[in-house]
This record gives C-alpha cells, structure tokens and sequence, in this order.
C-alpha cells in the first residue's frame, strides 16, 4: 500500500493520483523558494545596505550619558576618626509625564514631606521628563514612598554630608552643599582633594527613560574623592569646646575660643569656639556663625604681647634676665601718657616684670629694644601676615611697619595696643617662644588619602623662620613659669602636677559707636604652654566681653586647666611635679591682676585715633553671598540688587556655577559673576570652576 | 516500537532524524531568544527576568511529551476522528467568545484561559483543519475536479470558522484557513480554474475585511509607507525594522538587543525575528530561514514517501503551513508584509502554539515512519458513543457528496 501512489505517481490522470499531486508541490516549492529567496534579499537589504541608518536611528533613540559623581572623600583626625563622611540617602524626583493622578500624588507628597502643594502641583504638571519633588529625606519618609509606589514619583539615592560629631570642630571643618561641593571650613579649602571626580557614563535608556548601566566596571576608588586627614584631635577638640563653652556660659561672656598646638611641629590639635554651630544644620546658623573665628578674627593682644617683647630684647641682647627696671612707684609720665602700674614697685628685673606685667617695665624694654628691632621682631614672629594654615579667609592682624610708629606707639605697643593678632598668630607664636624660637607653619592638614588609604599627598611639617635662640627662649620660659607661680597673676591655669608657664590678658575693647576703648567691655585671655621643661601643649584661650569676671587669670586660665588636665594624661605626658591636694597652686592675688588693667591710650587727634581704629575689625556688615545655583536669572537679578552687588552675567539659562561661591564673604568692591547653562551641563561647570576664587593653593604651595 | 526498529528488516520504520533535528534545533533557539528578548520585559512586568523563559521551558518540556504522543499514536486514528476533532475545534472556537471563559488582550478575545495556561483556539482550530481537510480530500481525491465534491463543502466550514475568527476578530488566522483550503485542495487535484476564481473571491473578501476595521487598514497603510507615522500606527513595524536592520552581518551579540529595552513592543512573541536579526544579524537569521527551508524538504519529502493518501496530504500541510507561517511572520517583521498577529513557529513564546506545532511535528515525524495502522485500529472500528454521536451531527450539517 505504501508504494501504491509512488509507483503510479508517474503522471497518469491527474484525479486518480492519491495524495498531493507532485507537480504541484514542486509548484509550491517554487513558489515558496522564490518567497525565501526574497527574504533573504530583504534580510540583506535591511541588515547590510541599510545597516547604518537603522543603527543611528537605534543610537538615537537609547544612547544617552549619564553624569555619576563619585563619593566625596572624608574628613578625618590625626587618628583617622571621622569630621566629615558621606552615606547615601533617598531623593524624591518626579516624571511628570508618568504621574496619573495628580492631586492623588500632590495630597501624599504633601502629607508625606511636608512640601509646599502649590510648586508641587505645578512642577508635576508640566509635562517634561525629570522634576525634583524633595532632596535627601529621611528615613521613615522613605520607607512611606518606597510603600506607597506612586505612579510617576521615585527615589534615588544621593551621597549625603554628615557630621557625625555635630558640633564639635564644626566652623574649622564647615560644610559641603547638597550638590556636594565644599562650601566652608577644609570642605571648601579642600574641595579639591574631597570632591569625587564627576564622570560621563554611556549608557543604555530604554522605552520608558530609564537608564542601564552596560559598562559594568566601574572605577568608583579612582574617581571617588581623597580623604583628608587632619591635625586635629578629635578627643582635644572636644574637651577644648566643652571646657570654653563651659566658662564662657560660667562668666556671661559672649564668646570664646581656644587654639591647641603642638609646639615642635606646629600642628593645631584643636580650634575651638562657642557658640558652636552644627554643619549638619548649616542653612539653620547665620553666616557669622560659620565663621572659624580663631583664623578670621583679630584683636588687641594687650598684656600677652609682653613675652614676645622681653624674648626679643634678651634675643637681642638688649636686657638680660638680671636687668633693673624703675617702677616709678606705679605711675610714669611718658612723654604726654601716664603709664600706670596698679601694683606700683620701686624696681623690677625682667622676670618680675613679666611676672607682674609690669605696663612701665614693658615700655622701659621697647625702649631699650628700639621701634626698628620690635617691629622686625614682631614681623617675625610671624604677626602682621598670615600664618600659612592653608585655610581660606585667614587674616594677617594687622602690624603697622615700624617707619611709621612714633615714640607713643612704641610705648603702647610694648603692652600689646596697637596691633592686632589672630588666636592662630598668639598660638604660633607663643610655640615660638617655648620651642627655641621656631616659627612653624600651622599645620591643620597632615595628609591626602586616596579611597584604599594609601597616602597620595602629605603636608609636612615646615619651619618658616627662626625668631630667636635657645638661650632666650629658655629664659622666657623661666619667666612665663614664674607668672603661675604664687604671686604671679596665671595661678589658676596651673595643672596640678605639672609646671605651667603663660601670660594672661586682659584688653580693653575699642568701642565702636562712641569711639575710643570701652571702660567695661573687655577681652580676656590667656596664652601659655606646659610642661614648662619640654612644652607639649601651647594654648590660646580667649574669652570675648565676660560679664561675671574680667581678668585673663580669672576667666581664660581656668580653661587652660581644664584642657590640660584633661589632655596630657590622654597624650601619655608624666607628671614632674608633686600634687598638692587641694592646693591652688599659684594662689590668686587680685590685686596682681589688676596690674592688667593697664591704663589705655587716650586718642589725642582725631588722626591718631583713626590709626587706632583701624586695628579694630571694621564694623562694615559683612553680606554673604547666597546659593544662587539653578536660579533663574531673573531672580538672580532680584537677589543681587538686595545684595547691592554689580551682576556679571555669561550664558543662558539657569545658574550653573557662580563667584563668589556660596556663602562667601562679598567684599565690598567685589562683583557677582555667574555663568548660566542647562541644567547638568558638565563641561561648563567643570571650565566655569576652574579659577574659583579662593583655592587651598596656600596649603599645597611648595609641597610635594 | 523498540522491537520493530531493532529488527532492521523495517529499516523505513525509523522517524526522520532531520526533522527532529530541526524541529529541537528551532526549539532550542527560541529557548533562547525567548529568554533574550524577553528578560527586560519580564522583570518589569512580573520582577523575575525568567518569568518567559521558564513558562516557554515548560512549554517545551509539554510540548516534547505531546510530540512523543504525536509520534507514537497511529496517525490513522486522527484520519478517523478528523470530523469530531473539527467539531471539537469549532466549539472552542465558540467558547473563546463567551465572556468570562475567553480572556482578552489587546480589544481580541483570543484565549481560554485553563488556569496554567491560555488556549489560543485558532492555533487548535488551524491544526484540526489540516486534518480534517486532509481525511476529507484523500477519502474523495478521485472527485477533486468536481467543484461541488471538492469546494462547496469546505468553503461552508471555511465560512463558519471565518465568521468566528472574524468576531474575536483574529483576521491572520481566518487567512490562514482561507489559504490552506485553497492550496490543499489544489495540492490534492483541484483545478486551477477553480482554485482561480475562488482564491479570487477569497482576496476580494479579504480586502473588504481591511477596509472594512481601519485599525486594519491603518496597518496596511503602516506598511505600505511606514515612514509616515513612526510614533503612531508605524511604531511597531518601525522599531522591528530598527532592531533588525542594526544587526548587520553578525549582529551586537547575543543578549545585546537593545530593542528589547520596551523599545519593540512583543519582541518576545510575534516580533522575535527582529531580535534575532539585531542580535545575530544576517548570520543569524540566515541560520533561521535555512532551518525552516530544512523543515519545509524533510516534510515534503515525508509527504511524497507517505504510505497513504491522506499520510501525504497531512504532511503536507502541516509542513506547508508551519513553513508558511514562518515565511509570513518573517515577511511581517520584515515589512514586506502587514503585520498579521502570526508568530514565528517553534521560536515565539507561547504555550498553546508551542504545543500544537509540537503536536504537528510528532504526527509528522509519526507519517514519516511508514508504519501501517496496528492490528487493533482494524478491529475496533468506529469508537464510543458519544464520538459516533457528535460524528452523525457532522454528518447531519455537513453537506454529503
């Protein structure tokens, strides 16, 4: 049966063939060939001859870039603890065009975040691919969105700033924005070395606008940003700002601020100051408040100048440790100027002098001494310029050249009005003093590291100059000893069990508005070192306008104390000395104390006192400059005319990048210049960048 | 079985080891490119990028199983049960209409849904057809030039079938049907005065179908100038002509389909041809075409060694149809054609006509056998009851010559 249509297949007629005829298939085939044929013809033509103009038209439609910053790199102490780390966090972002139910989404972003439902509303109306709804929300408001899955709205993650010890070393680390650029503090400084490296990532998007990533590795240690690692101590800061916050409360000052170095290599364990402010809430404090006042601020150094001018005139040979100096019984006519000693003597010799702080023995020495060698002094010391720290906004003080100084400034200079000095300068300068007469550079940066750890670029220690030798130094240290010795007007910054040596202060403020020094606002301080044999810690402490108390020994050393107390036990130093229980080592002589209260200078032209003011900060207000970043430039017109600033405008757009950067200090000559662009326009914002303004540049400079 | 073939005195016995060859090899690509086109699409919709490829491996493995029946089964049997298969066919057909047991997608009402999987009707009615048509032409071939004995009766089937395709409305499919009664019938003997004026009349009704839906219209419009709309009616066939067209010789490689990325709407079903091509490029679909020109020489071989009349005209079309609809599908993705809602066989997802063209292909491996029926086929003649019953039904509706 099975060969029956086979053997009769041999064309015979054509209804009594069983099955499908073969003529017919092989029609078929024919036909069907001519059909594969024609496929193939066409798989070619589309695949091979028009191969490129599918493959752009593909391209078009998924190629894109996405912009990725790396992480920004942390802030850390000298012992790796962190000041500053970054830590992903959630950002809500629309796509308009995905959004169903609008007043539906409105109601929940509302209740969810808080925002204002009118800017919602209309950003969620325009019918554009990408809206910010809320940056960098918490935790539980998170988790809502990530439940409720609305239509439209989603979350990304964005690195976030943190601080994880809040306010501690707060003004010295400042803050980065919520872009991630440094806006303060070695967050703006060292932005540089911080900010994660912005990379172009070709990427896939598919038919809804979403991006894949199809490159896989991704070189995250190269790009992120390095870690800086700082001088500071994370312990000894914090002890510094509980002790200052502590006393400044205790005496109903207004401020205070401490500056802990390491005398030898300069390095500044702690800057500290109160009020403090939290960089975690830095659009909460006021710029004033960001402000690391220990670099930006100067003063009238008052009695605390003395030991630099009796080291300079032992250095100089001018007066030895033996020389006698005339009290005039407490009250000297010099010249049109009664100087008075309130613990008038008969005479002095030079430790006795510092010991008393002697306002007639200190003019006596800068006569001896001269205005040419005080001044050349002074300078290097290292007052007059700034220290070098290697962050920006540092003042120099001020130091008038001595060509310039008349016989009464010499006089006045001798116990410290005049010129004015940052806590940084005092501190430098006093571990100058104390080390042999080494000026260091403050250090307040040790070293870069890259993301593994390795160290990519370090800092060292650098000495700038030397101001004056061993035997003078030696001799300073003994007469800074004796002042918190009993008698001596520093007894209360003496650590029990070790010898501390210093000098306190006690200036008068310059009043502002009715001119002249203010009889009741004064500034008090004390600068000193311990151990006195092999100095570890140099500190200067200031206290701004105490209320309860006013002298430096009073209100400034206590803090010494209390930071020492804690400090060298936490830094291993032996104890040298026996512990008296119980004991105020020095003893407190009120009366001493008042020899601070010296008897200020009296303008006696208008001139004159002019150049007096002019040490003062200027009481001009500073304005800072706003973040003007993604305003349009109408409002940024609006927002520079209330700042009274000229607008240099480049590009179209929105504000891509701006000088001066945001929440810098507008300088009274100063323009603000901004360039616009579209948003995330890389190569615009990395050019405009470039020449920012104030770079760390200091702290790298001749650094390998 | 085993027995029979290692006796070696019935060396013919043995199945056609190319087409099973074939048959796996296209499984085993569409395995693949099921799970490549797919896996964007599945983890979106259901969060698992395996969501297809491990329905279309459970497809596979039933459709293995239902092609080891369709081979070892006497396809005599489906000779026949041909007219209650049909009957059976047509009353799925029916169901897929009643809501609440159809299931829509797209405006069609096109599935039943049983629960682990949809039935797509068309894909049975289509494979019932064949057989039906078949057992019908090779029990009359002597009567073929009759145009009453050969046509009148299957264009009345034909209509009733066309008119329930058309409601779901599954306009590929009533094609199909129209197209393989016209080319078996010529196949088996039919004249070509006839096949002429009917398959003239076939082309007018379905011209009067487009226009009649301008969504069919639009279509036939897309392809006619499918530059004109590419976000709009063109966007489909845009997107498949962008996938495949950027290919070039080799193609972006495997997985590397960018088309996939929601670009190409049913990149893993009607449209995967066009994954293929961006994927594997000339190369690759070139690969394809060979394998279904393969298919289509071991059928119609098959079909000319058959040991009965109606043997060879079930292979023959079941070959020509399951070859016909690849060179459709891969004509629409292609534009040389409309677009059709026709997938490529053995390749797109889909269980129901996974399992059907499985079934095809074990019935057509079973044919190339040569066996005869077994003895018990001889003796017990006609069946149970309820067949007999539903057969005497056929009989009753069903004009008789």
């Amino acid at each position: 049966m099975a060969m029956r249509w086979r053997r009769n297949a041999r064309r015979p007629k054509a209804p009594t063939e069983p099955g499908p005829r073969k003529g017919r298939i092989q029609t078929m085939v024919v036909f069907l060939g001519l059909g594969i044929v024609a496929i193939l013809g066409r798989a070619f033509y589309l695949q091979v001859t028009r191969h490129d103009d599918f493959m752009k038209r593909s391209e078009g439609q998924h190629r894109t870039q996405l912009k990725l910053t790396a992480n920004r790199g942390d802030i850390l102490d000298r012992n790796g603890q962190p000041l500053a780390i970054s830590a992903p966090v959630a950002s809500v972002y629309a796509v308009p065009h995905e959004v169903q139910d609008i007043p539906g989404t409105v109601a929940v972003l509302v209740s969810t975040l808080g925002v204002d439902p009118g800017k919602i509303s209309a950003r969620l109306g325009k019918k554009n691919d990408f809206a910010w709804i809320a940056r960098q929300i918490g935790p539980t408001e998170t988790r809502i969105l990530e439940e409720r899955k609305l239509p439209g709205i989603y979350l990304m993650d964005e690195p976030r700033r943190f601080y994880p010890n809040r306010t501690i070393g707060g003004a010295l680390v400042g803050f980065a924005g919520i872009d991630g650029t440094g806006l303060e503090g070695v967050e703006r400084d060292y932005d540089r070395y911080l900010r994660g490296k912005e990379y172009v990532l070709d990427t896939l998007r598919d038919a809804r606008g979403r991006q894949l990533l199809t490159g896989g590795y991704l070189p995250q240690e190269q790009l992120s940003g390095h870690s800086v690692v700082t001088t500071i101590d994370l312990r000894i800061q914090q002890v510094a700002e509980q002790a200052v916050a502590a006393q400044v409360e205790e005496m109903g000052a207004k401020s205070g601020f401490v500056v802990v170095m390491e005398p030898r290599s300069g390095d500044i364990l702690a800057m500290a100051q109160t009020p403090a402010f939290d960089p975690n809430l830095f659009d909460e404090a006021t710029a004033d408040e960001w402000r690391n006042k220990p670099i930006t601020d100067s003063l009238e150094p008052g009695s605390t100048i003395k030991p630099f001018l009796v080291a300079a005139a032992l250095d100089a040979g001018k007066i030895t440790p033996e020389s006698i100096f005339d009290g005039h019984g407490g009250q000297w006519q010099f010249g049109k100027k009664l100087i008075r000693d309130v613990h008038g003597v008969g005479t002095m010799n030079t430790y006795e002098l510092v010991k008393f702080s002697s306002n007639i023995g200190a003019v006596q020495v800068g006569q001896r001494l001269g205005k040419e060698l005080y001044g050349a002094y002074l300078a290097a010391y290292g007052f007059g310029e700034p220290t070098g720290v290697g962050l920006s906004g540092e003042t120099g003080g001020i130091l008038h050249p001595s060509s310039k100084w008349g016989q009464i400034h010499l006089a006045t200079m001798s116990y410290g009005y005049g010129l004015s000095v940052t806590p940084l300068q005092m501190a430098r300068g006093m571990a100058a003093l104390v080390n042999g007469g080494h000026v260091m550079r403050p250090r307040i940066v040790k070293e870069i590291r890259d993301a593994r750890g390795n160290v990519v670029e370090s800092f060292p220690v650098r000495e700038v100059r030397r101001v004056i030798g061993d035997a003078a130094s030696a001799q300073i240290r003994t007469a800074l000893h004796m002042v918190t010795e009993k008698g001596g007007t520093g007894g209360r910054a003496v650590i029990p069990g070790f010898k501390v040596g210093g000098k306190t202060g006690t200036a008068h403020k310059v009043d502002a508005v009715a001119g002249g020094y203010s009889k009741n606002k004064m500034r008090s301080s004390f600068v000193g070192f311990v151990p006195v044999d092999d100095p570890r810690l140099v500190m200067y402490v200031l206290v701004d306008e105490p209320t309860k108390a006013q002298y430096g020994g009073v209100v400034a050393a206590p803090i010494f104390r209390a930071i020492g107390e804690s400090v060298l036990p936490y830094l291993g130093v032996r104890a040298t000395e026996p512990i008296v229980a119980g004991a105020d080592a020095g003893g407190t002589n009120e009366e001493v104390m008042e020899a601070e209260l010296e008897e200020v200078f009296e303008p006696i032209s208008a001139k004159a006192q002019a150049w007096w003011m002019d040490v003062q900060d200027p009481a001009v207000p500073r304005v800072t400059v706003p973040d003007l970043r993604g305003a349009p430039l109408a409002s940024v017109v609006e927002q520079a005319k209330a700042l009274g600033a000229d607008l240099h405008v480049e590009g179209a757009g929105i504000v891509v990048s701006q000088r001066p950067a945001a929440g810098a200090v507008l300088k009274a000559d100063e323009g603000l210049s901004v360039v616009l662009g579209l948003p995330g326009d890389v190569r615009r914002r990395v050019a405009a960048a470039q020449p920012a303004a104030e770079s760390p540049d200091e702290a790298a400079e001749g650094t390998p | 079985m085993e027995d029979s073939r290692s006796d070696t005195m019935m060396v013919s016995h043995r199945y056609d080891r190319w087409l099973l060859a074939i048959v796996l090899s296209l499984m085993g690509v569409g395995i693949v490119m099921v799970y490549s086109a797919s896996v964007v699409s599945a983890e979106i919709q259901f969060g698992d990028d395996l969501y297809y490829l491990k329905r279309q491996l459970a497809f596979m493995l039933g459709g293995l199983v239902v092609m080891a029946i369709g081979m070892n089964v006497p396809y005599q049997l489906l000779e026949r049960y041909a007219r209650p298969l049909m009957i059976i066919a047509v009353c799925l057909l029916v169901l897929a209409l009643v809501p609440g047991i159809s299931s829509s997608a797209k405006g069609a009402s096109r599935w039943l849904n049983l629960g682990f999987i949809r039935l797509q009707p068309s894909e049975v009615v289509k494979l019932s057809f064949i057989i039906y048509l078949s057992a019908y032409l090779s029990q009359r071939q002597h009567d073929l030039h009759k145009f009453r004995v050969a046509w009148v009766p299957n264009i009345l089937l034909v209509g009733v079938i066309a008119a329930l395709l058309m409601v779901q409305p599954d306009f590929g499919s009533t094609v199909i049907i129209g197209g393989m009664l016209t080319l078996m019938i010529w196949a088996a003997g039919g004249r070509h005065l006839h096949v002429a004026i009917l398959g003239g009349i076939g082309l007018l009704l379905g011209s009067a179908a487009i226009a009649h839906k301008a969504y069919r219209m639009k279509r036939l419009m897309a392809f006619l100038s499918p530059e004109s709309d590419p976000q709009g009616v063109a966007y489909q066939i845009n997107q498949a002509l962008i996938s495949f067209g950027s290919g070039e010789w080799t193609g972006l490689g495997l997985g590397a389909s960018r088309q996939k990325l929601l670009y190409l709407p049913d990149a893993h079903t009607d449209f995967i041809f066009s994954i293929i091509g961006e994927e594997m490029g000339l190369l690759g679909a070139s690969f394809i075409v060979v394998l279904f020109v393969l298919f289509l020489w071991r059928g119609l071989k098959i079909a000319r060694q058959a040991s009965y009349s109606f043997g060879a005209l079930l292979a023959f079309g079941l070959t020509a149809m399951i070859a016909g609809q690849a060179c459709v599908n891969m004509a629409v993705v292609m534009a040389m054609l409309p677009t059709k809602g026709l997938t490529l066989p053995f390749i797109s997802y889909g269980g129901s006509s996974l399992l059907i063209l499985s079934f095809s292909a074990g019935v057509l491996l079973n044919i190339s056998r040569q066996m005869p029926p077994p003895d018990w086929f001889h003796k017990k003649q006609g069946g149970g009851r309820a067949i007999k019953a539903v057969d005497a039904l056929f009989q009753k509706f069903m004009p008789q010559t």
